[in-house]
């Protein structure tokens, strides 16, 4: 008879706790959020200037309205960026024919990476180069822009290729809010930002 | 009766043990290549588009002895956008071991390399970069 009673108990909870990850909360506003006078202040990709594989000169203005997912890699990086290019490649697949999502991958070797050099690697990859931009620049200034991302890079001559740096794939919103983020190493990881990009996705068509 | 179900479950272990461990052939190859390659041509070698090429699909389009020295040796053309680094560190051996992974389990070819066949094929490609 106890025994019975422990299993309804655990019934009713297991059922409860499934309910609630059913009903998705908004994807969060990641980052130092400050209040205001009353007003909430979330965390914003800050003002960048960069140039494009065409040479053109990109700023937060031309992404604004568009969700897009953003990493730091450098063309002559022998570890962790051919992985991360490979996930950045599954998304571009995914999100292809949806004109809302944009994809970013920003150079942290500048000196190297030219824009006819970033060129050169993105049509290697056969993609649209208005929908996946590859941006070099100011080398202090896009190392000022990672820190916006969270993303962690230090010059090391003894790393392979010169610099050390995470791998971390990050979704920013149309407002320029970063909303979620992936480990670009690991597929399953991807595989949940997927969703996360879906989610967001829906938030804008509901609204 | 019991017993014959006893010996049906344990034959059914002893299978999928077999195919479970045969998943590669070349296993010394695959860790090689896992630390070694991976990284840029991908663990099930399917490669990133034209950028680091695919090395499941080379049967054809490669020889062996072209695979064993760019294994060695790398690529260094002014031509290549992304230089293939060389690996001085692997022994004869391990390079006999990939090659044979690369073509046995990822091209799925019937052909097996020997460690002195291997080692003609690199002896003659070092000659072909004093050469140059």
């Amino acid at each position: 008879m106890k025994l019975s009673i422990v299993y309804l108990t655990l019934l009713i909870l297991t059922y409860v706790s499934c309910q609630s990850a059913q009903t998705k909360h908004p994807l969060p506003k990641l980052g130092h959020t400050i209040i205001e006078q009353g007003d909430t202040i979330y965390h914003t990709i800050g003002q960048f200037n960069l140039l494009s594989q065409d040479s053109v000169q990109i700023g937060n203005s031309d992404l604004s309205g568009y969700i897009y997912v953003s990493d730091f890699f450098f063309m002559n990086c022998p570890t962790i960026c051919p992985i991360v290019m490979k996930q950045m490649l599954r998304l571009y697949k995914k999100y292809e024919a949806n004109p809302s999502v944009k994809l970013v991958s920003h150079t942290l070797d500048p000196k190297r990476d030219t824009p006819s050099a970033l060129k050169q690697y993105a049509n290697n990859l056969e993609i649209d180069h208005t929908k996946w931009l590859f941006l070099t620049g100011d080398k202090e200034h896009i190392y000022d822009i990672k820190d916006d991302y969270f993303i962690a890079a230090v010059e090391d001559s003894e790393a392979p290729g010169g610099i050390t740096h995470s791998g971390q794939i990050i979704l920013v919103d149309k407002k320029g809010h970063v909303r979620s983020f992936a480990e670009g190493t690991d597929p399953m990881k991807v595989e949940h930002l997927m969703e996360d990009i879906d989610q967001l996705l829906k938030e804008y068509e509901s609204n | 009766m019991k017993a014959t179900r006893l010996k049906f479950i344990f034959l059914a272990f002893v299978v999928f043990f077999f195919f479970s461990c045969n998943e590669a052939k070349y296993m010394q190859g695959k860790r090689t290549y896992d630390m070694v390659c991976a990284d840029c041509h991908m663990e099930d070698g399917s490669g990133v588009k034209n950028l680091y090429p695919a090395l499941k699909t080379i049967n054809t389009s490669i020889t062996t002895s072209e695979l064993a020295c760019i294994i060695r040796y790398g690529i260094n053309k002014e031509s290549s956008l992304i230089k293939m680094p060389p690996n001085p560190a692997l022994k004869s051996v391990d390079i006999t071991n990939i090659v044979n992974y690369i073509l046995g389990d990822l091209n799925g070819s019937k052909e097996e390399y020997t460690l002195n066949e291997i080692e003609v094929m690199l002896e003659k490609c070092k000659e072909a970069s004093k050469e140059q």
